[in-house]
C-alpha cells in the first residue's frame, strides 16, 4: 500500500496541467487495492496497477522527465510482486525461518534489474531511428510477438 | 498433481502487453518503460518454473481416540529440486481442528532437503476416518504457476462418540437364568432379602430367620433374590435424521448407545445392536469388552442411507433378539417403519422402552411468514405417535441435547413403575 501511494503521490506531484487526473487515476487505484487485499481479491491487482501506469504516463505526458521512467516502473513492479505476496499468505502461517527474507531478497533483485533495463530502453529510446509507418509496423508486430510468446509459454508451460 | 496458471501471469502478461501497444500506438517510449518488468518477469519466471516433486512421509499419533480428543500428525517434506513456496494443510477428519502447530502452513524445502511438520488435532465428530494426508500447494520462484497436490498416507483414524454421564440404567423386567448383577424378580439363592415364608423340607439352616423363628414360635427363613444378567438390545432408528449445521439426531443417537452399551456391559449384562433403517446391521447379544468394542465399531458405521423400501421386524435375525430381552429403541418417531417395527416387537411381548431423540430443536425456527399452525400439527402428530406407544404399555421419553441422559432413564423408569401399578 505505501509503494501503492508512493508511486501515485509522486504521479501526482510530477504532473503539472493534468495533476487532476493523474490524482482522478491514482486515488481510486490505491482505494481500489487497499480494499482488495482486505478483502483478499486477486482480480483488483492488475486493474489497479493499470490505473497507476495511466496516472505515471499522464504526469510524463505531462513534461516530467523520461528518465524517471524506469523508478516509476520498479515502483509498480513492487506494489504488484507485494500485493500478489500478501494475497497468498493471508491464510497461512511460516512454518520455518527465512521464507520472507529470501522473498524480500528476490524482490530487491527484481526491483534492481527492473531499473537497469528501464535504463537501457531509456537509452535507446534516445536513439535517434527515423521514423515511418515501417518502423511502426515493426514495433507493433514485436510488441504483439512479445506478448503473444508470453502467453504461448504460460499455456504451454501450465 | 494439478498446476495452473496463476492470476498473477495472467495479469502481467496482460499488463505488458498493453503497455508495449499504448508505446507504439501513442509514440511514448516511457510506457514501454512501465511495461517491460511486467514481460521481464514472465520471461525470467517461465524457464526456471518446475514441478516442485515433493516425496513426502506422514504419521499419527493413534488409531483411535474420543470425540474432543487429540491426536498428533506428523508430516516430512522432501524435494530433490527445492520449492521456494508451498502452503501445506492437513486434511482434517469432519468436525475437526488444528490446535497446535501453524495451519496452513508456509515452508519453503530447498533442494534436497526436507522439512518436517507437526500439528495436534482436535477430533470434533464420532465416526471412521482417513488421516494423514496433506494437500500441498507450492508456487515456483516467482510465483507464476500453481501446483496443488494431495501427500502424504492415509491411516485410519477411529473417533468414538464421548459418553453422557449415566449412574443407573434402565432395569429389565426380566432377567437371564446366568449370573450378573441385575436382582431378579424370582426367588432363589442370592443376597437381596425378599420375603419370609414357613420352613419346608430341603431348607438350608443358615437361612432360617431366628428371630421371626423366636417371636412365631415356628421355623421361618428367608427368601432371597438371586442376581442375575440380563439381555439388552439397542435398537437404532437410522432411517432419517433431523440435521442442524454441526450435529444431527444421528450423532445424539449414537452418542446415547454408546453410553449405554458402556454401562450395560459394566453390569455384566449381554447387549447386542439393531441398526434398524436403510441398510440394515445387528450384532448379536454377547457381554465383555470385546462386545463393548464391536458395538462402538458398529456404531462408527451407522449413517442415514435414504430408503423407500418398506421393512419390518422379521428382516431382524431371530438370535439378535432374544426372549426376555430389554429393547432400548432409541429414535426421533420420524419413520413409519421404525415406529411399526417397534410397534411389532411390543406385540410380541417383548420390553421395549423408546428414548425419542427430539427433532424438534433441530427443526428450522419458523419465519414470519410461516403458518405456525403447520408447526403445532406436526407436533400434535408427534404426540399422537407417543400416545400410541403409551397405549401398548411403550414407555416413550423425549430427550433433547441440553438434557442429561440420566433425567430420561429415570423418566422412562418412573412410568414402567405406575404402568406396573396400573397393571396391579
Amino acid at each position: 500500500m505505501l509503494f501503492a501511494a508512493a508511486v501515485g503521490g509522486l504521479a501526482v506531484l510530477g504532473a503539472d496541467e493534468l495533476r487532476a487526473l493523474a490524482a482522478g487515476l491514482s486515488v481510486p487505484a490505491t482505494a481500489v487495492l487497499a480494499a482488495g487485499l482486505w478483502r483478499g481479491r486477486t482480480i483488483v491487482v492488475p486493474w489497479a496497477l493499470l490505473a497507476l501506469g495511466a496516472a505515471a504516463a499522464v504526469c510524463f505526458a505531462d513534461g516530467v522527465e523520461p528518465s524517471r521512467s524506469p523508478l516509476f516502473a520498479a515502483g509498480l513492479l513492487a506494489v504488484g510482486e507485494l500485493s500478489y505476496w500478501s494475497l497468498e499468505t493471508r491464510l497461512s502461517e511460516p512454518a520455518v525461518p527465512g521464507i520472507a527474507a529470501r522473498r524480500l531478497a528476490l524482490l530487491s533483485g527484481l526491483v534492481a534489474g527492473t531499473i537497469a533495463v528501464g535504463a537501457v530502453l531509456v537509452s535507446v529510446a534516445e536513439i535517434e531511428a527515423g521514423e515511418g509507418a515501417l518502423l511502426d509496423a515493426v514495433g507493433v508486430a514485436a510488441a504483439v510477438a512479445l506478448a503473444a510468446a508470453l502467453f504461448a509459454f504460460s499455456r504451454r508451460a501450465a | 498433481m494439478t498446476r495452473t496458471t496463476s492470476s498473477k501471469l495472467t495479469a502481467y502478461a496482460g499488463l505488458a502487453a498493453f503497455g508495449l501497444l499504448a508505446a507504439v500506438a501513442l509514440g511514448r517510449p516511457e510506457l514501454a518503460v512501465l511495461a517491460a518488468p511486467f514481460a521481464l518477469v514472465p520471461a525470467l519466471g517461465i524457464p526456471l518454473a518446475r514441478e516442485p516433486a515433493l516425496r513426502t512421509w506422514s504419521t499419527v499419533g493413534a488409531d483411535r481416540t474420543v470425540e474432543g480428543g487429540e491426536v498428533g500428525l506428523e508430516l516430512e517434506l522432501r524435494s530433490e529440486v527445492g520449492v521456494a513456496h508451498a502452503e501445506v494443510a492437513a486434511i482434517l477428519p469432519e468436525g475437526g481442528e488444528v490446535v497446535d502447530g501453524p495451519h496452513p502452513a508456509l515452508v519453503r524445502v530447498g533442494a534436497g532437503r526436507s522439512v518436517e511438520l507437526e500439528w495436534r488435532l482436535r477430533c470434533g465428530q464420532w465416526g471412521a476416518y482417513q488421516v494423514g494426508e496433506a494437500v500441498v500447494r507450492s508456487r515456483d520462484p516467482l510465483g507464476l504457476f500453481i501446483y496443488e497436490q494431495r501427500v502424504g498416507h492415509p491411516e485410519p483414524l477411529k473417533v468414538y462418540p464421548s459418553a453422557e454421564r449415566v449412574r443407573s440404567v434402565l432395569r429389565p423386567l426380566e432377567t437371564q437364568p446366568t449370573a450378573g448383577n441385575q436382582v431378579a424378580r424370582e426367588r432363589a439363592d442370592g443376597i437381596e432379602f425378599a420375603d419370609l415364608r414357613p420352613f419346608v423340607h430341603g431348607d438350608r439352616l443358615r437361612r432360617v430367620n431366628w428371630r421371626a423363628t423366636a417371636r412365631s414360635g415356628e421355623l421361618w427363613v428367608n427368601d432371597l433374590h438371586p442376581e442375575r444378567n440380563t439381555d439388552v438390545v439397542l435398537f437404532l432408528d437410522t432411517f432419517v435424521e433431523a440435521r442442524r449445521e454441526d450435529s444431527s439426531t444421528l450423532d445424539l443417537t449414537v452418542r446415547a448407545a454408546a453410553t449405554l452399551a458402556e454401562r450395560y456391559l459394566a453390569h455384566r449384562d449381554r447387549v447386542g445392536l439393531v441398526v434398524f433403517g436403510g441398510v440394515l446391521n445387528w450384532l448379536t447379544p454377547a457381554t465383555g469388552i470385546v462386545q463393548r468394542y464391536r458395538i462402538v465399531d458398529a456404531l462408527l458405521d451407522a449413517e442415514i442411507a435414504l430408503s423407500y423400501a418398506w421393512k419390518d421386524i422379521d428382516l431382524v435375525p431371530r438370535r439378535t433378539l432374544p426372549p426376555q430381552a430389554l429393547v432400548v429403541a432409541l429414535s426421533p418417531l420420524l419413520d413409519e417403519r421404525a415406529l411399526a417395527a417397534l410397534a411389532d416387537l411390543r406385540r410380541r411381548g417383548f420390553d421395549v422402552a423408546v428414548i425419542e431423540i427430539s427433532p424438534v430443536p433441530f427443526a428450522p425456527q419458523t419465519g414470519d411468514d410461516a403458518d405456525p399452525l403447520v408447526e403445532r400439527l406436526w407436533l400434535l402428530r408427534r404426540g399422537a405417535r407417543r400416545t400410541a406407544f403409551h397405549v401398548l404399555g411403550v414407555p416413550v421419553v423425549e430427550w433433547r441435547e441440553s438434557e442429561a441422559l440420566q433425567t430420561v432413564i429415570e423418566e422412562v423408569a418412573a412410568f414402567r413403575r405406575a404402568a406396573h401399578l396400573a397393571r396391579r
